[in-house]
C-alpha cells in the first residue's frame, strides 16, 4: 500500500504547504521576538495579499507572480503604518493589550472582506500552474514548484539577512536585549517598525505563491494562523530558524496526518502538544537561540 | 543576657548555571539585633535575600527563623510567620491607594477588612504618610513616600524580623536622614533588621553588625569599628590599597 | 467618600427600577431580543471581568465554560428530562472542575501574559473540536432545544419577556457579587495579584490559591450563562458556544466599557451591542459582516485611545470616582 511513489507525493505535498507555513511562521516569529508581540491579524495580510492579487488578475489581467511587486509593498507598508498608528501608542503596556489591538484588526480586516467580497470561495486558474513536471520518481506541477522554492528561497535569503547584514545585525540585537540595543545606540523604536513591516511582507510575498494551490476567502487567514502559532510554540517562540524547521515538520505530519487520523480530530492532537509545549518547554524543540 | 537567635543562615549555596552567586554563607541574626549586609555590586546580597525570602530555592544550605526551617516554604508562608521584605527597586501596588496598599499587609494578620484598615491607618501615622496622602494611588507618590509605603505595608504583617534591600537608594541626603529616624523608631519596637545597603553612615550609624559579601562569599564579619579599620575591606570595594576614611 | 457611595447606590437602584419596568413600554420583541442580547453579554462579561479585570488573568478561551455550561445542561435534559435549572447547577460543577483544571496546569507552570492567552485559546478550540466529533452530543448539527413538558420547570418560556427578567436578575446578581467580593479580603487579594504579583507573594497572599479561586467563581458563572443561551436561543453547536469567536465577543464589551471596574462590562454591552445593531439594520447585514466590524473597531479604538475604558473615561470627567 505505501510504495515508494506514494510516500515521495506525500513528502513533497508536506514539504511545499510546510515552506509556505515556514515562511509564515518566519515573519510571525521576527514579530514576537523584536516586540513580544502575538500578532494575532498575521493571517490577515495573507488575505489581504490574495485579494490583491486575484483583483489584479481579475481586473486587469495581472499574473499573479507579478503581483509580488504590488502585494510585498502593500503589506509592507500597512505593516508600517499599523505599527505607528495602532501598535506603538500600547507597545509598553501589559502584553495583553498589544495582541488585543492585533485582535481588534483581525476582526476588522476579515469581515470587512467579509462584507465586500462575500464568503465566495475564488480561484486563479492558469494553465502553466498545473503543468506537471517529472523528476524520476517525483512529480509535482509547476504551481507547487514554484510555491516550494519560492518560500523556500525567501526564508533562507531572510536568515541570511537576519545574519549578515547590517540591519539583520541591529534586528537581532533589539530582539535579544532591548535595553542593551539602546544602549548601543540602536534606534530601537525604527527597528521594531521595520520588522512588524518585514514580518507582514513575508504574507506579501506567500500570497501570491499560495494562489495555485489554495483557495481565496476571507477566513483563509484564520486558518494558516493558528498553524503558525503552533509552528512558532514549537520551534521556540522568537527562534527563527525553529520556525523554518517547525514550518517543514507541521507541513509533513499534516499531510500524514490526514491520510492516518480519519475524521477532523487531528487538531486536538496538534493543539494538545501545543499546550504541552507552552507548559513544560517554551523554548520549543530547539532550545538554541 | 543571653540573646536569642531571631534569624540563622547556615551553609547556604546558590549557582545559576555556571555561576556561583552565593557559598556557603553562614551568619546568625540575634533578636532586636540590625545587621548590615554590605558588598560591592553583584557580592549576592539580593540573591541572599531571594533565598531567605522564599523567592529563590538554594542548592544547599538552611534558613532557620524562630526555630522553623524556611527552605522550601513559599514567600507568602515565610511572610505570615513574620519575616518579611523589602525590595531594592522600591514596589507597591501601583492603582490601589496607600491605604490600599498598607491594607494588603494588614490582611495577612486580619480576616477582616474594616479592622485591616484600622491598622493601616495607625502604620500610616506611625511611618508618617500625610493623611491627605492616604488616598492617593501609589503610582504618584515621591519616592520617598513609596518607600516608607513599603515599610508601612511591612510593618502591617507584624513582622519579627525585616529583610530591607536598599531601602535609601535614590534617596536625597535630606530623606535619607528622614529615613534613618523611621528605621530607628522600627528598632524601638524590638524587630530584627537585616539591611542591605550601600551608603556606609547609614550601615555604620543603624548595624549592630556587618556582614561583608564579595564574589558570594562571606568576606568579613564584625561590628561597625572593626569594618571601618579593616583595609580588606576598602581594597575588596575599590581595587586598590588605600587608607579607608 | 461615605456621599460618594450613597450617590452611586441611588443610581442604582433608579436603573433596576427603570429596567424592571422598560418591558411595559418597550413591548417590540426585537427590542427586547435586544436587550436580551445585551444583558447576556453584559453578564459573560462582568464574569470575564472577575478573572481578567480583578485578579489580572485575561483569557481568550473563556467560551469554554459556557459551552461547558450549556452542553451539559442541554445534554442532561434531551436524555433523562432533567430540568435545566438543576443541569445548570451540573454544568457549573463541570466547569469549575474544568476551571481548576486548566486553572492549575497555567498557574503553577507560570504562563503568564500572552503564553495564558494561547494557552486558554487552544484548551477551548480542543472541547470544540471533540463535541464536533461526538454525535450524542450532536457533532457539527448541534443539539435542539424543543419544548417537552412544564414550560417553566424546562427553563422555557413562551414569551421573551420572561427571558429578559431571568437575565437581568443574572446581571443583578453578578454585580451584587463582585461587589461584595471587593468588600472582603478575597477582592483586596485578587486585586493585589493584579497589581504586583511578586509583591502579592511577598505581603502573604498564596497566589496561586486566589487564582484558582477567581478562574473558579468566573468559570462556575459563565456556565451558568452558557445554560441561560441555550434554553432561549433554542439551539447549540461547536461554534456558538465554544469558538473563538464567542470568546472574543465576551471580552470586547469588558474592554470597551473598563477592565476592572464594576460597571465597565454592562456599559460596554449596552454601546457596543446598541450601535453594532443600529448599523446591522442601517447597512443591511452580510453574514455577521458590519456589525463584527464595529466589534473591532471598537476594541481598536478603546485599546488605542482610552485604555481604561469607558468608565475611565466617564472618571476623568469626575462623574464617577471609584475605588479601583
Amino acid at each position: 500500500m505505501f510504495d515508494t511513489n506514494f510516500l515521495i507525493q506525500i513528502l513533497i505535498s508536506g514539504l511545499t504547504i510546510g515552506s509556505i507555513y515556514a515562511l509564515m511562521s518566519a515573519g510571525l516569529t521576527v514579530i514576537y521576538g523584536v516586540m513580544d508581540i502575538i500578532h494575532a491579524a498575521h493571517g490577515e495580510y495573507l488575505m489581504m495579499a490574495m485579494y490583491i492579487t486575484f483583483f489584479a488578475n481579475s481586473l486587469f489581467g495581472m499574473d499573479p507572480y507579478l503581483s509580488l511587486l504590488l502585494t510585498v509593498p502593500i503589506t509592507f507598508g500597512i505593516g508600517i503604518l499599523v505599527f505607528y498608528g495602532l501598535i506603538l501608542p500600547v507597545i509598553d503596556e501589559a502584553p495583553a493589550y498589544p495582541m488585543l489591538v492585533t485582535i481588534g484588526i483581525s476582526i476588522v480586516l476579515q469581515n470587512l472582506a467579509l462584507s465586500f467580497f462575500t464568503a465566495d470561495f475564488r480561484m486563479i486558474t492558469l494553465p502553466y500552474f498545473s503543468l506537471k513536471l517529472k523528476f524520476g520518481l517525483l512529480a509535482i506541477t509547476l504551481g507547487e514548484l514554484i510555491a516550494f522554492a519560492g518560500a523556500l528561497t525567501v526564508s533562507l535569503g531572510f536568515y541570511w539577512f537576519l545574519l549578515k547584514t547590517d540591519l539583520g545585525r541591529r534586528i537581532r540585537a533589539s530582539s535579544e536585549d532591548r535595553e542593551g540595543a539602546l544602549l548601543m545606540g540602536i534606534n530601537v523604536r525604527r527597528i521594531q517598525a521595520i520588522s512588524f513591516g518585514l514580518g507582514t511582507a513575508c504574507l506579501g510575498i506567500t500570497g501570491p505563491l499560495l494562489i495555485p494551490i489554495y483557495y481565496i476567502n476571507p477566513t483563509v487567514g484564520d486558518l494558516f494562523l493558528l498553524r503558525a502559532f503552533v509552528i512558532v510554540v514549537l520551534g521556540g517562540m522568537g527562534n527563527f530558524i525553529g520556525a523554518l524547521i517547525g514550518g517543514m515538520i507541521i507541513g509533513v505530519s499534516e499531510v500524514i496526518g490526514t491520510i492516518l487520523l480519519p475524521g477532523s480530530l487531528a487538531p486536538v492532537v496538534s493543539f494538545t502538544i501545543f499546550i504541552g509545549f507552552l507548559l513544560f518547554r517554551p523554548e520549543g524543540l530547539f532550545a538554541k537561540r | 543576657m543571653e540573646q536569642e537567635i531571631a534569624l540563622e543562615v547556615t551553609n547556604i549555596s546558590k549557582s545559576f548555571g555556571g555561576l556561583k552567586a552565593l557559598r556557603n554563607i553562614s551568619f546568625k541574626v540575634l533578636q532586636e539585633e540590625t545587621v548590615g549586609i554590605i558588598g560591592p555590586n553583584g557580592a549576592g546580597k539580593t540573591t541572599l535575600f531571594n533565598v531567605i525570602s522564599g523567592f529563590i530555592k538554594p542548592d544547599q544550605g538552611e534558613v532557620i527563623f524562630n526555630g522553623r526551617k524556611l527552605v522550601g516554604m513559599r514567600p507568602d508562608q515565610i511572610c505570615k510567620i513574620g519575616l518579611v521584605r523589602t525590595f531594592q527597586l522600591v514596589q507597591s501596588f501601583p492603582r490601589l491607594t496607600a491605604l490600599e496598599n498598607v491594607m494588603i499587609g494588614a490582611l495577612s494578620r486580619h480576616h477582616n477588612p474594616l479592622l485591616a484598615r484600622q491598622e493601616s491607618e495607625q502604620w500610616l501615622d506611625f511611618i508618617g504618610i500625610s493623611r491627605k496622602k492616604w488616598y492617593q494611588v501609589a503610582k504618584n507618590l515621591t519616592l520617598v513616600d513609596k518607600k516608607r509605603l513599603e515599610l508601612a505595608r511591612a510593618l502591617a504583617a507584624n513582622p519579627k524580623l525585616i529583610l530591607a534591600d536598599e531601602a535609601m537608594s535614590g534617596l536625597t541626603p535630606t530623606e535619607i536622614i528622614e529615613v534613618i529616624g523611621t528605621i530607628q523608631k522600627i528598632k524601638e519596637r524590638g524587630l530584627a533588621l537585616v539591611l542591605i545597603e550601600h551608603v556606609m553612615k547609614v550601615i555604620m550609624e543603624l548595624s549592630d553588625r556587618i556582614v561583608m559579601l564579595n564574589f558570594g562569599e562571606k568576606f568579613i564579619e564584625g561590628t561597625p569599628s572593626d569594618i571601618v579599620k579593616d583595609r580588606t575591606v576598602a581594597k575588596a570595594y575599590l581595587g586598590e590599597d588605600v587608607p579607608f576614611v | 467618600m461615605k456621599n460618594l457611595l450613597t450617590y452611586k447606590t441611588i443610581l442604582f437602584a433608579f436603573l433596576i427600577v427603570i429596567f424592571l419596568f422598560l418591558p411595559r413600554v418597550i413591548t417590540s420583541t426585537f427590542y427586547i431580543h435586544t436587550l436580551i442580547m445585551i444583558f447576556y453579554f453584559g453578564y459573560l462579561a462582568s464574569c470575564w471581568n472577575l478573572m481578567a479585570g480583578y485578579a489580572g488573568q485575561a483569557s481568550l478561551g473563556h467560551a469554554i465554560f459556557v459551552g461547558t455550561g450549556a452542553y451539559t445542561s442541554s445534554f442532561l435534559r434531551l436524555e433523562i428530562g432533567l430540568s435545566p435549572w438543576i443541569g445548570m447547577w451540573i454544568g457549573a460543577f463541570f466547569s469549575l472542575i474544568l476551571g481548576l483544571f486548566i486553572g492549575y496546569l497555567t498557574f503553577r507552570y507560570r504562563l503568564k501574559g500572552h503564553y495564558f492567552l494561547l494557552a486558554t485559546i487552544a484548551f477551548a478550540e480542543i472541547l470544540k473540536i471533540l463535541i464536533l466529533n461526538i454525535r450524542t452530543l450532536g457533532g457539527g448539527s448541534g443539539i435542539a432545544i424543543v419544548l417537552k413538558g412544564d414550560p417553566f420547570w424546562q427553563f422555557m418560556f413562551t414569551q421573551k419577556v420572561y427571558y429578559y427578567y431571568v437575565i437581568f436578575v443574572m446581571v443583578i446578581g453578578i454585580l451584587l457579587l463582585t461587589h461584595f467580593l471587593l468588600q472582603k479580603r478575597v477582592g483586596y487579594y485578587l486585586v493585589a495579584i493584579r497589581e504586583n504579583e511578586e509583591l502579592a507573594k511577598a505581603s502573604g497572599i498564596h497566589v496561586l490559591k486566589y487564582k484558582l479561586v477567581a478562574i473558579s467563581l468566573s468559570a462556575v458563572l459563565t456556565s451558568l450563562g452558557g445554560t441561560f443561551y441555550a434554553q432561549y436561543i433554542c439551539f447549540i453547536d461547536p461554534h456558538s458556544t465554544l469558538g473563538i469567536g464567542l470568546s472574543v465577543d465576551i471580552l470586547i464589551p469588558a474592554v470597551v466599557g473598563g477592565i476592572g471596574t464594576l460597571f465597565g462590562p454592562i456599559v460596554g454591552a449596552f454601546v457596543v451591542i446598541t450601535i453594532a445593531e443600529v448599523a446591522r439594520s442601517y447597512l443591511g447585514g452580510g453574514t455577521g459582516g458590519i456589525h463584527l466590524t464595529i466589534y473591532g473597531l471598537f476594541l481598536i479604538i478603546v485599546i488605542v485611545f482610552m485604555r481604561t475604558g469607558l468608565i475611565g473615561l466617564l472618571s476623568k470627567l469626575s462623574l464617577f470616582k471609584g475605588k479601583t
